[in-house]
């Protein structure tokens, strides 16, 4: 890529888009210091609200939230021992202890340094790999496509937290709700059930809202005692003081932050992962082992410089492939696709601007993380202190009107409740949701290039099959690893893993 | 157990989806242009799936695992599920302002909040919200069938 492509999106130096930007990372750092409050849901409730913007200023304001509470989750790890997001949960074993210590000041500047950090590393790699990949993509015919979105769908639901099993059904799940609507080939209504409304297809942001924003409205609505308490908050003191660490943290940020673009490029994986990793290295490789989970400040940056280096990981999947590498990212696909725009190679020909305006937005994001949590983190925490009933009503009044937004449609806010009671139920049976919207979103993009290739075997599937093994190799590679990640789980005895973090994402934060 | 009722719904699902395709009105045109064969091969997927997490379920013995049910929970779960409903019911018939005020008051109780802060709250609120969407980001607003012929 030349150096116009990487300076085309200067356009976003305009007030209003740093304005929006400023306004989702400020948004971000909140929600995500709030328990209870994901960054999915975040991004969920306010991608109608970007509606009326500009593609560029909607979508860096998404992304401002999106980094921005994958670094909040750390203000109340350390400050309540409460990871904010599902992300900070290893931030909550050094973090919380360093408090206790009287040096929560030195706890948040660490966490916010390292997340900015671990942030800009990924932001860098992502405008090296991103466009690359893009080129290569570029050449892909529609079995390649066929195969990566549905390896995208496969590892979701296989690497999602709880039964690899009940990941795949949900993944199933979503794509069989992709399909309702016009047959996109013969525009046959298919399980419309004569319902005008669902003939084109589920919206995808009721959907996404009802799973993510509402139903965990509905599962904190469960324990009304457990609204009414208020945490306390540790004293926060010159935050500053983490930056004598820093000389002795840079293998450390490096290291974790390469653990975290890895991580965050995977399909289906996310912060959490991300930062579980990070943090298991780093007590591999430290001089000092022993003091890891006892207020190391190593235990903190590399978690946090793992998880916040994921949010780069994660969109160059996104930008160049279209496939999301998060939950989050996948929704972030419903901002692209509300302002008409296709996330994937196709994007760096049409939208060069818009690319290359996120890379230098992303930047700028990381550095404002840096800014903000450094200067105003004790103010942040003060909003864990806000009562929860009027937080949740006033989440759901925006859940209600956002939904509206988006089509003007009453009928949208009865899809967005159906799907919170959906997601609720899931939630309460161990079922990811997070595969559910992969699923929706790669579900037309499966069949569509399935189809398309069938249509160009012309009937002779089978030797069109077997050819593809010289013609195309890529796509057999990966359908055979998609083919082994559906046929594991039969064999395996129990079909699960790792109860503890099922437990900790899937049924929600404590 | 609860795997195992997924197992079933999941199962059922997919004989649903099985069987209702093959109602779509196929042109001619093969497999490509077929609108069921999407739809049946996701269904055969989800069987599959089905049975492997039923199996598991009796492999494991985790058949007579029991269901806890949390009566409170549900009930306060329902509760704000029907307030909801009846808020869009309201913003159709009253249009946004008005059912606003009276859901931030009704929800704020509702999730344990008290009468007086809610009361202190709603009107504010409410006027938020309708500065940002309708306002700031030029939302249309649903104005309500009980005002539309004023």
């Amino acid at each position: 890529m030349s150096f116009e492509f990487y300076t085309a999106g200067w356009q976003l130096f305009t007030l209003p888009v740093l304005a929006y930007m400023l306004l989702g990372t400020v948004i971000g750092i909140i929600i995500g210091a709030l328990p209870g409050l994901t960054a999915m849901m975040a991004v969920s409730v306010l991608v109608p609200l970007t509606y009326t913007l500009s593609p560029t200023a909607g979508i860096i304001m998404l992304l401002g939230v999106y980094c921005g509470a994958n670094y909040g989750g750390s203000i109340s790890a350390t400050l309540v021992n409460i990871p904010g997001t599902p992300s900070a949960v290893m931030t909550t074993m050094d973090g919380y202890p360093l408090g206790q210590k009287g040096k929560a000041g030195l706890a948040i500047g660490t966490a916010t340094v390292a997340s900015g950090l671990g942030g800009i590393f990924s932001v860098v790699t992502m405008a090296m790999f991103a466009p690359l990949i893009a080129n290569i993509a570029l050449k892909f015919t529609s079995l390649e496509i066929f195969a990566i979105a549905l390896f995208g769908v496969t590892i979701m639901g296989y690497i999602s937290p709880g039964s690899v099993l009940k990941g795949l059904i949900s993944g199933v799940f979503g794509l069989l709700i992709g399909c309702i609507g016009f047959d996109p080939t013969t525009a046959v209504p298919r399980f419309t059930f004569g319902e005008q409304n669902l003939l084109s297809g589920v919206q995808f942001v009721a959907a996404m809202i009802g799973l993510f924003g509402l139903a965990e409205i509905l599962l904190a609505s469960e324990k009304i005692k457990d609204l009414q308490t208020r945490p306390e908050l540790f004293k926060m003191q010159n935050p500053l003081e983490c930056l004598k660490y820093l000389r002795t943290l840079w293998g450390n940020l490096l290291r974790s932050s390469v653990i975290g673009v890895i991580v965050g490029a995977v399909p289906g994986t996310g912060g959490t992962i991300a930062a579980i990793v990070g943090y298991a290295v780093q007590k591999k490789v430290s001089k000092n082992p022993e003091g890891m989970g006892k207020g190391a400040v190593e235990g903190i940056a590399a978690p946090e410089a793992a998880n916040n280096a994921c949010c780069g990981g994660a969109l160059t999947t996104l930008l160049s492939l279209g496939i999301p590498g998060d939950a989050v990212t996948a929704i972030l696909i419903g901002a692209f696709v509300l302002h008409g725009l296709t996330p994937g190679p196709m994007l760096f020909e049409s939208n060069p601007d818009l690319v290359s305006a996120i890379f230098i937005g992303m930047f700028l994001i990381q550095m404002l993380i840096i800014a903000l949590g450094l200067n105003f983190a004790q103010y942040f925490a003060k909003l864990l202190l806000v009562p929860r009933p009027i937080l949740n009503t006033i989440i759901l009044a925006l859940c209600v009107v956002g939904t509206y937004g988006v089509q003007n449609s009453i009928f949208d806010i009865g899809t967005m409740i159906v799907f919170a009671v959906l997601g609720y139920v899931m939630a309460k049976a161990s079922i990811p949701r997070a595969p559910i919207v992969l699923a929706l979103i790669l579900g037309p993009v499966m069949e569509e290039n399935l189809r398309r290739w069938l249509s160009l075997a012309e009937g002779h599937v089978l030797e069109s099959l077997a050819g593809a093994f010289t013609t195309n190799p890529i796509a057999m590679a990966i359908l055979a690893i998609t083919a082994l990640t559906l046929v594991l789980p039969l064999f395996q005895k129990s079909g699960r893993l790792n109860e503890g973090m099922a437990e900790h994402i899937v049924g929600g934060k404590k | 157990m609860k795997d195992f009722i997924l197992a079933i719904v999941a199962a059922g699902l997919a004989v649903f989806i099985y069987v209702d395709s093959r109602t779509f009105a196929a042109p001619q045109g093969g497999l490509a242009k077929d609108p069921a064969l999407y739809p049946q091969m996701l269904a055969l997927i989800l069987a599959l799936l089905a049975v492997a997490l039923a199996v598991n379920v009796i492999r494991g013995k985790r058949l007579n695992e029991k269901i806890v049910l949390d009566r409170q929970a549900l009930f306060n779960v329902g509760r704000l599920v029907v307030i909801l409903c009846l808020y869009v019911f309201a913003i159709v018939y009253v249009g946004f302002p008005v059912s606003t005020v009276l859901f931030i008051y009704v929800g704020v109780v509702a999730l344990g909040g008290s009468r007086l802060t809610a009361a202190k709250l709603c009107l504010p609120v409410a006027l938020a919200l309708y500065v940002v969407f309708f306002v700031l980001f030029q939302m249309p607003m649903p104005v309500g069938k009980l005002w539309e012929g004023l």
